[in-house]
Formats: C-alpha cells, sequence, structure tokens
C-alpha cells in the first residue's frame, strides 16, 4: 500500500502533502496509510455499524456493552419483527409508486423543456431558466403551509396522488437543470442534417435526437427516482394517515415511540438504503457530472 | 440554435412552467398573503387580515434572531466541515491512483443514503447509552461517563452538522477530485525545478486550478445546508431548548405544531429572503473573483 515508492514522483496532491527527501518520504507514506484508513473508517464505520445491529438479538444493545466489532450474539428477530409489527411492505409499495409515477412524469416533461431550451432562441427563455432556478432555492419548508391548505381544499390531502403532484414538481427543476446538460452535448447538427434528408421537427427529434439522449434520459431518471427518497417533509406534511406513507415517514415513527427499539430501526434503516445503494453501486461509472451535483440535495 | 417566433418553443416549455407556477410559485404568493392575516389551522375560514402584525411581533422577539443565528451556525459549520473534509480526501485520492477505484466506491455509501437513514444511523451513533462514539471515547479515556450528544446544548449542534457533513463531504470530494485531475502536472514539474514550497504549490497552482468549481460547491453548499430540514427536526426537533431550533424547523413548529399558519407563513417569508440574501452574497463574491480573473 505505500505510496511514495523511490524514483516515483507524486505531485498529483497539489504539493501539499509531500515533499522531497527518502527519508521523509517514508514517513510522509507511513502518515498517508494512516489517515487513509482513519478516512476509510470514519466513512464507512457508521454504516457498518447499523447493518452489524440490525443482526443482534431484539433488545440486546440496551441490556449488553455496545459491540464496537461484532455482538457476541446474532440473530435474525428483527428483520422478522420488521415486517412482522409493521406494515412495511406497505409502505415499500407506496414510496416505489410515488416514485416511478412521479419519474414517468418528470421525464417526459423535462425532456420537452430542457429541448426547447436548448434548439431555440426566444424572447423569455433566460427569465424562463431564472424562473426554473429560483423555484430550486426555495425550501420546502417555505411552501408546506400554503402546499398543505391548497391540498386539504383540492381534496389531495392523505392521497398518493397529492404526494405525488408534490415530488413531481420538486423533482422538475432538478431533472430539466441536469438534462439540459446532456442536451447540451448533442450536436445540433445531426438533426439539420436530418431536416436536409426530409424529415419533419418531429420526425427529426424521434429519429436522431432521442435515441441519442437515451443515456441520459437513463441517468436523469435514475437520479430522479432516487431523489425521491429524499423527499421528507413533504410527504411528512401532506400524507397523514400510516396507510398512505412512505417508507421515511415509517422510519421516523422509530424515534417518536418511548423507547426506540434499535435493532429494528436499523434493519428497518438497511432497506430504506438498499435501493439506492445498489443502483448507485451499479451504475456509479454513468452517473458523474449532473448527477455529483444532484445527489446532495436534502 | 433556431431563432424561432413561433409558439412551439413555448407549447414545449408549458407543462413543466405551469406545473412549477402551480405547486411552487402560487403557494409562494399564497403564502405571503397569509403571512399577513392572523390564520389558524383550526379556524382558518375566520382568519382576519392584520398587515404586518406577524412579522412585527416575529421581529420584537429574540426567538427569530436566535433561529437566524441558529440557521447561520449550522450552515457555516457544515459548508466548512464537508468542504475541508471533502478537498482534504480529494487530495488524498489525487495524490495515488491506488485504491481510488475502491474509495471512489466508498464514497458512494454516505453520498446514495437517503437522508432519513443518516439521521436515524447517527441517532445511534451519538446515543448516550449505547452509542459507538462514547464507548470508543471511553476506551480512549477521554470521556469517563456517557456524554448525551444530542441532548446537550453545548454539543447538539456539533452533533448534527457532523452528521450532515458526512452525507455532504463525499460529493465535495468527486467533484473537487474531477477537478484536481484537470491541472497539468507539468506545473507541478516547473514549480518544483524553480524550487516552490510544498505550500507554494499549493497555493500558487492547486488553489487556482480548483477555484471555479470550489466555489459553485460552496454555492451549493450553502443553499443545501440553510434550507435543510431533516437533519435538525429528526435528531433534536429543533433542541434541546432552541439549540438547533434552524429556520426551517422553526417554520414548521409555528405552522404545525403550534398551528398558527400566518406566523408560520411569516417565517416562511423570511426563510425565503434568507436564501435570497446567501444566493446575492455568492453571486457578488463570483462577480469579483471573474473580474479579478480578468484583469
Amino acid at each position: 500500500m505505500s505510496v511514495a515508492r523511490p524514483g516515483v514522483r507524486y505531485f498529483g496532491d497539489g504539493g501539499l502533502l509531500q515533499d522531497g527527501g527518502r527519508r521523509r518520504r517514508f514517513i510522509n507514506s507511513l502518515g498517508f496509510v494512516v489517515v487513509l484508513v482513519t478516512t476509510t473508517i470514519a466513512i464507512v464505520y457508521p454504516f457498518y455499524w447499523m447493518v452489524m445491529a440490525s443482526f443482534m438479538p431484539l433488545g440486546y444493545s440496551l441490556g449488553n456493552e455496545t459491540p464496537l466489532i461484532l455482538p457476541k450474539q446474532f440473530s435474525l428477530e428483527p428483520w422478522l419483527a420488521i415486517f412482522h409489527e409493521r406494515p412495511l411492505l406497505l409502505w415499500l409499495g407506496n414510496t416505489t409508486i410515488i416514485n416511478v409515477t412521479a419519474t414517468f412524469v418528470v421525464i417526459p416533461v423535462s425532456l420537452l423543456a430542457s429541448y426547447s431550451l436548448n434548439r431555440y432562441r426566444f424572447r423569455g427563455r433566460m427569465p424562463f431558466i431564472v424562473f426554473v432556478l429560483l423555484g430550486q432555492l426555495l425550501p420546502a419548508s417555505a411552501l408546506i403551509v400554503p402546499l398543505f391548505l391548497m391540498f386539504r381544499d383540492a381534496g389531495l390531502l392523505n392521497t398518493t396522488g397529492g404526494v405525488v403532484i408534490a415530488y413531481i414538481t420538486f423533482m422538475l427543476p432538478t431533472a430539466i437543470w441536469v438534462l439540459w446538460g446532456y442536451m447540451q452535448g448533442i450536436p445540433l447538427y445531426f438533426e439539420e442534417a436530418a431536416l436536409v434528408d426530409g424529415c419533419n421537427r418531429f420526425q427529426a427529434f424521434r429519429l436522431v435526437t432521442l435515441p441519442l439522449a437515451m443515456p441520459g434520459l437513463a441517468a436523469t431518471s435514475l437520479f430522479i427516482f432516487l431523489d425521491g427518497w429524499n423527499h421528507y417533509l413533504l410527504a411528512f406534511v401532506l400524507a397523514g394517515s400510516t396507510d398512505q406513507w412512505v417508507i421515511s415517514l415509517g422510519l421516523f415513527a422509530f424515534i417518536g415511540a418511548y423507547h426506540t427499539e434499535i435493532e429494528q430501526m436499523m434493519a428497518t434503516s438497511v432497506v430504506a438504503a438498499a435501493p439506492a445503494l445498489v443502483v448507485f453501486a451499479l451504475l456509479q461509472r454513468h452517473l458523474r457530472g449532473g448527477l455529483a451535483l444532484g445527489g446532495m440535495k436534502g | 440554435m433556431t431563432t424561432s417566433r413561433s409558439s412551439l418553443p413555448w407549447l414545449l416549455l408549458a407543462p413543466a412552467g405551469l406545473l412549477i407556477i402551480a405547486i411552487i410559485y402560487v403557494p409562494l404568493v399564497y403564502s405571503a398573503l397569509i403571512s399577513l392575516t392572523d390564520a389558524h389551522l383550526l379556524r382558518f375560514s375566520s382568519a382576519e387580515f392584520i398587515g404586518f402584525g406577524n412579522y412585527e411581533r416575529l421581529l420584537a422577539r429574540a426567538r427569530l434572531t436566535t433561529s437566524l443565528w441558529r440557521t447561520f451556525t449550522y450552515s457555516a459549520g457544515v459548508v466548512v466541515l464537508s468542504f475541508l473534509t471533502g478537498l482534504f480526501v480529494a487530495l488524498l485520492m489525487n495524490r495515488t491512483t491506488m485504491l481510488r477505484g475502491l474509495t471512489r466506491t466508498l464514497l458512494i455509501i454516505p453520498w446514495a443514503t437517503p437522508w432519513l437513514v443518516v439521521t436515524l444511523i447517527w441517532y445511534v451513533m451519538f446515543n448516550p447509552q449505547i452509542g459507538p462514539i462514547n464507548e470508543v471515547l471511553n476506551l480512549l479515556g477521554v470521556l469517563d461517563v456517557g456524554h448525551s450528544w444530542l441532548y446537550s446544548s453545548e454539543t447538539a449542534m456539533l452533533s448534527i452538522v457532523i452528521a450532515t457533513s458526512w452525507r455532504l463531504f463525499p460529493a465535495v470530494t468527486l467533484i473537487l477530485l474531477a477537478g484536481l485531475q484537470g491541472i497539468p502536472p507539468e506545473q507541478y514539474e516547473a514549480a518544483e525545478v524553480d524550487g516552490a514550497s510544498a505550500w507554494a504549490r499549493f497555493r500558487y497552482i492547486t488553489m487556482p486550478g480548483i477555484r471555479t468549481v470550489s466555489i459553485t460547491m460552496l454555492t451549493l453548499l450553502t443553499i443545501w445546508s440553510s434550507k435543510l430540514f431533516t437533519m435538525a427536526w429528526t435528531l433534536t426537533q429543533g433542541g434541546p431548548g432552541d439549540a438547533t431550533r434552524v429556520l426551517s424547523v422553526y417554520t414548521y413548529q409555528e405552522a404545525f405544531g403550534s398551528n398558527r399558519l400566518g406566523r408560520g407563513s411569516a417565517l416562511a417569508v423570511i426563510s425565503l429572503l434568507f436564501s435570497l440574501l446567501l444566493v446575492f452574497v455568492y453571486l457578488i463574491v463570483l462577480r469579483r473573483d471573474e473580474e479579478k480573473a480578468e484583469a
């Protein structure tokens, strides 16, 4: 794992973390490994602990010394309990339905918008961009009161449809933003060539631009779908009854209880985190760029 | 590019535009209107216009100032901690290609974990009885009794800053790493030949090389951390006392905890102005930076 092998020079750190001299280099590389290991532990350990705790017998954490690396006993109890005692599958189902529906609406809508912003220059284009960007700046907490009242009056409170509408809107600015980046990478002259060859605008879009935009569309849908796991406040206020809950609300309910069932809570957390992590891990190579920025939103 | 006078571009924008107007901008105006009334959740129909009464009452209290200060502290803490950690790890990763693939995969873990799961993980990490953090501090002999990280007003803010930064710093790392890799190695070689110190190389080659991407990153971190609700609500419910009552939590508490929709809406308008102010400050910084770069 040694890094600074003699004779090999590394400049890439910007010069801050290394300097000349062989002995000094050895000390540096030792320090480097220590720092790297510490950082890795800081990144991974909390997550590791969650997975480990989900396999401890129920109540284990309260009765025993905190296990740091492995507990003395393992058990599947928490996993059986969360599926028996709580409507976890229902919440997972709700989450999936809401996110999939929202994604299916957001993608075509944002595709049209980003196509328009990319291919045409027209009066009001810049104001529209600012309008979308400002929409993204607004904190959900600033809109939650009127949304609650409007949805109540429209009979959308505590309905899956209501949550979907809210999710769609909060996902739209990000989707337009990310897709726009992809669209900019598709040269306009491909489409112009198709027009010269006798296609109309729609055909040129469908036969030339759309296939080229597919990877971007796939990445954006995926990102939007995963982003849906994070819109907590909207679901919190708009979906009141437990039947309509999404998984994040089910998770939060663990903390409200008189005593927290750590093992069950951790098992449920693993369930909630799994889809996002699996998808990210499988597709991380294809998803850099826009996703990197989008994935940070709260 | 096509310069168009037809209505086609607007037709294409219409679905997105209408949705954003209906669900973001109409509520925004509505919120501003409600903030001028004494609306209450349970007797909303009898709400009366009271002008700037809500704002006057809010401004007269120390609570708002405290909450603004908490928002600022939280946001600043998260921006500083996640940016510095992110930069540090990016510099480490840029130093060697070994392990880069592995580290990159590991970095995905906090970043892809849903926010609420992140809060629950840290809820357990900080737990006074069973939390691994206290356990480790005990083993190291730093701390004897179980310290209640989240329920003590001295450490509650620090705790949620740490938890939030754990989720955010990997994105900073990945984006800064891309920036670092764009700096040509010849520049460092030339600097070395000229006898530039490590610090000088960092100051005059690395920092300018990642300046723009850093400013973008800092802007985004500021915006997102200033409007984050999940952390401060789930981990501490704004407490203990008002130790972590950031604006988003305060708004929620007024509107749905005390059912005072009018005052909650006034807070919403104030937090909106606060966000705009932050963005405005950054735009000024960015413009000044560009002017300096051109000069």
